[in-house]
């Protein structure tokens, strides 16, 4: 189980960007991170990853557990190594490398591990990344390309994938496909995922709990049945109006809807 | 056409060697940018490590190989953990700049130690002839030659099929992504100082064996720069025939413009190449996608 | 609060464009300036400043700062390497030199052509470099450092042997001992100081910091790399040349021996441990690496008479491990360079006593 306390983190020791956030991702559950741009839902991510440290971050107050020992502070290296892998948001493919050689790199850290059954389980997964094994990541299109860095993570058998933003820019079909994928590995490989969306929609369907982050804090979370059926939710992340259809300007409201959490 | 002959007979065996050490160049840009200026002077202090070994303690041809390679490891390991891991995170200029200061302590430690005379000339290889038609080729630059190439094929063997020259190529993509995977891009980036250590020493060995070991081992080991550059400063075999190519300008032009222009000759080359081919002959193309 | 009135408060305030960008922003600079430049004139006067090794090692430090200088505007205002300014020098030297013995002209006729020279063999080794984003620059003036020095040894005869150059003049006067060409040397380094000092005041200069800062947003802001990263190693190319003329014309001798690659490293040596893009960083970095020089020069004989077992011309290497090893620990511990610490020191004189 991941555990989050009451974290916050500091950019070049002066800029706060996150101010206490607690979440908690229970062993196989998929969790969403929601919210808008500049909420700090890559951050917590980073923080949990501990990529944090490249960018000069720090986790400046509260504790991240997993597995009841503490992992702020450690190198991303190490809680790699312990099963917290991150995919990048922005397809980060090794552009130059073909896609079955980002595929490897992936499954770098696994110790004794079958290496071609481990590739036919992601060629299983994306059916499409094995015609394209020979091919340069760098040229392939943004689907593949976040099919790719999705499998690449699979590689590393991780208990818990932190997704960030795996939609972004992407037509709604892919998206949908790609979600699917998601909730296969997780009943499947029994590997907890928490996934950071702008996607609400898409991203609610498939979890079981939300959390929804504004300015570095934590201000809504629930079941995602539950935060579906959310006024504020359906207002500012879903577009829709109190029936459930899409809005429409002949009943746009002179005034506006107030968050109510701030 | 005799005269010829030798020329391009000679200017592959040292091309051969300015490959070898091209390749730590490449692999030191390849997985963090920096141009190794100091790559010459690390191939003047491996080449005197091995002297101390093999004219100094008059050890075995093979023990004082088996001696000088780890030293060399090692040479590049300290060199990258006492200058270049502290200035991770500065400016990619600072860096470029700690190997321009480097190649100034190299230098120093080795007039330091071995004083600024050339060292007592020793044999390496065996000394004989091959007759090749009408072109005589000492079998000493053969040997240096045949060594030469196989090292270089056992590296480039070694990026294209081996987990960690895998993660080599894959930390010259980008570091954070490497990092979010698991892979120490530290541990990485020392290793490939320790193999730039150790091509380089290579190259200060052979060179030694036919040049003799003194100082001005260093400038020629400045060849590679121009090796690596032509062959597009990111591929290893770009490097190699980058080497060959430098090796047989080098000596044609020695042979017949006079025996200084070989190097300047070099750089001239590499100058134009820039103008031309600003990404060298197998350089990798920038993928530029959005 | 009533004493505020009293007490202006510490530090600088700037409340207008113009006030923030003056080079001399307080009565006391006006003051201070005016008094170490007096002092500076005075030197030759003044008796035990002015023994002859101490004024020709003044001299020395005074041209080795307008060639650092050069390369301070390429590499700490532009962010380009250049290791090969030394031969830039020499391009400078010797053709103040030729023009001096061949055609008869004055030094004060020599030294602008010999900077132009300079600057224009600059550009030329500077065009297939600078048009790439990235530091290749570093790359050609390796080249070019290799090509010249090859080109005047086994090309022109008179150079690879070294030639006689006449002294500096003005009407009967002539500036042939060190005491009296300490004045010349000295109002060059002035001038070139006050140059490159404005030169941030001006729209290339800020073009050149921008390039620095980030290239590809430099350039979409409209400013044209190409054009200025080649101005910034033309300047710098041409500090190089003026330095060149004047040293030529102080020793009265030009010859290659004193424009080696080990001459380029020391500059950018001086340059970083100085502090990169600060014209007082400069100053001090060629006036510390010089007196450490000399330091090491006096110790260094005892070094090897010390210890027999090592080999000869350890004293040299000492000198290059030292050295290298001193900048690389700039380079790590202190990147902004002496100057740093210098503005430190001014901060806290100004501030005090709020000095938080």
């Amino acid at each position: 189980m991941l555990k989050l306390n009451n974290v916050e983190v500091k950019y070049v020791g002066v800029i706060l960007v996150l101010r206490g956030v607690s979440l908690e991702v229970r062993d196989g559950a998929i969790v969403a991170l929601l919210g808008s741009n500049g909420a700090g839902k890559t951050t917590t991510l980073k923080a949990i990853s501990g990529l944090l440290h490249t960018e000069l971050g720090e986790v400046t107050a509260g504790s991240i557990e997993y597995d009841g020992s503490r992992i702020d502070g450690m190198d991303p290296e190490q809680i790699a190594k312990r099963g917290i892998i991150q995919v990048m948001e922005g397809r980060q493919v090794l552009g130059h490398l073909n896609v079955e050689e980002n595929l490897l790199l992936g499954g770098y850290i696994v110790k004794n591990s079958d290496i071609k059954k481990d590739l036919d389980m992601v060629y299983d997964y994306f059916p499409k990344l094995k015609s394209l094994r020979h091919s340069t990541s760098g040229y392939l299109s943004g689907g593949e390309q976040q099919m790719l860095v999705m499998g690449r993570a699979m590689m590393a058998h991780p208990k818990i994938m932190l997704l960030d933003e795996p939609s972004l820019g992407l037509a709604p079909l892919i998206v949908d496909e790609i979600f699917d994928i998601v909730t296969r590995f997780n009943a499947e490989e029994k590997t907890s995922v928490l996934i950071v969306e702008q996607n609400a929609r898409a991203a609610l369907s498939i979890t079981e709990y939300s959390y929804v982050m504004e300015n570095g804090r934590v201000v809504l979370d629930g079941p995602s049945s539950k935060l579906a059926d959310n006024e504020d939710i359906k207002e500012f992340y879903l577009g829709l109006s109190k029936l459930g259809e899409k809005k429409s300007y002949r009943q746009v409201k002179h005034y506006k809807r107030r968050k109510r959490w701030l | 056409m005799e005269f010829f002959g030798k020329i391009v007979a000679a200017g592959l065996m040292n091309g051969a060697v300015y490959g070898l050490v091209a390749i730590g160049f490449v692999l030191i840009y390849k997985s963090s940018s920096v141009l190794n200026f100091s790559q010459g002077y690390m191939l003047l202090l491996g080449g005197y490590i091995f002297w101390s070994f093999r004219g100094g303690l008059r050890l075995d041809l093979f023990l004082s190989l088996l001696l000088t390679l780890p030293c060399a490891f090692l040479m590049g390991i300290l060199i990258e953990r006492i200058t270049l891991r502290p200035l991770i995170g500065q400016p990619l200029l600072s860096m470029i700049t700690v190997t321009i200061f480097l190649s100034l302590v190299l230098e120093g430690v080795a007039s330091l130690f071995w004083g600024t005379y050339p060292l007592e000339q020793i044999t390496i290889f065996p000394k004989g002839a091959l007759k090749l038609g009408k072109t005589v080729l000492t079998t000493e630059s053969l040997f240096a030659f045949g060594l030469a190439i196989v090292v270089m094929m056992v590296l480039i063997f070694f990026f294209r099929y081996t987990r960690l020259g895998l993660s080599m190529r894959g930390v010259a993509e980008g570091h954070e992504i490497m990092q979010s995977m698991g892979i120490s891009v530290k541990r990485i980036l020392t290793i490939c100082w320790g193999i730039a250590g150790v091509a380089a020493t290579l190259g200060g060995i052979l060179l030694g064996g036919t040049l003799g070991f003194q100082l001005g081992l260093s400038h020629i080991g400045l060849l590679a720069i121009p090796a690596a550059f032509i062959g597009g400063l990111e591929s290893p075999e770009g490097a190699v025939l980058g080497g060959l190519l430098i090796g047989l300008i080098e000596s044609i032009v020695s042979g017949y413009v006079g025996k200084a222009a070989g190097v300047p000759a070099s750089y001239i080359v590499l100058i134009v190449v820039m103008l031309f081919r600003p990404y060298g002959f197998f350089g990798l193309e920038r993928i530029e996608r959005v | 609060m009533a004493h505020t009135s009293f007490y202006p408060p510490s530090g600088i305030y700037s409340d207008s464009y113009r006030k923030d960008m003056r080079i001399v922003k307080t009565k006391t600079q006006w003051v201070l300036s005016i008094v170490s430049l007096i002092f500076l004139f005075a030197i030759p006067q003044i008796p035990f400043f002015n023994s002859p090794y101490l004024l020709r090692l003044l001299i020395g430090v005074g041209i080795t700062i307008i060639i650092c200088l050069g390369l301070n505007v390429l590499t700490g205002y532009c962010g380009q390497l250049n290791i090969g300014q030394s031969a830039f020098v020499m391009v400078g030297g010797f053709t103040s030199g030729l023009l001096n013995i061949h055609l008869g002209w004055p030094f004060w006729m020599c030294v602008i052509p010999a900077g132009i020279t300079s600057a224009v063999i600059g550009a030329i080794f500077g065009i297939p470099s600078v048009r790439l984003k990235g530091l290749y620059l570093a790359l050609t003036t390796l080249g070019a450092q290799i090509i010249l020095t090859w080109i005047a040894l086994f090309y022109i005869p008179l150079t690879a042997a070294g030639f006689s150059v006449g002294p500096i003049t003005i009407g009967t006067l002539v500036f042939n001992t060190p005491k009296k060409f300490y004045y010349v040397a000295m109002f060059f380094t002035v001038m070139m100081t006050f140059f490159a000092k404005n030169m941030m005041r001006t729209g290339p200069g800020r073009a050149f910091v921008a390039i620095r800062d980030n290239d590809i947003a430099a350039e979409a802001m409209g400013i044209d790399i190409f054009r200025y990263k080649l101005l910034a190693f033309m300047i710098c190319t041409f500090y190089a040349g003026v330095a060149g003329s004047l040293l030529v014309h102080y020793m009265m001798w030009a010859h290659l021996e004193s424009f080696t690659l080990q001459d380029s490293i020391w500059y950018v040596v001086m340059v970083i441990v100085g502090g990169l893009g600060s014209i007082e960083g400069t100053i001090f970095g060629v006036i510390f690496i010089t007196a450490l020089k000399e330091l090491i020069f006096v110790i260094g004989p005892m070094v090897e008479g010390k210890l027999p077992f090592l080999p000869i011309g350890a004293g040299s290497g000492l000198l290059l491990v030292i050295i290298g090893g001193v900048a690389i620990l700039f380079l790590i511990f202190e990147p902004r360079g002496l100057a740093h610490r210098w503005n430190l020191v001014k901060a806290y004189y100004r501030l005090w006593p709020f000095g938080y």
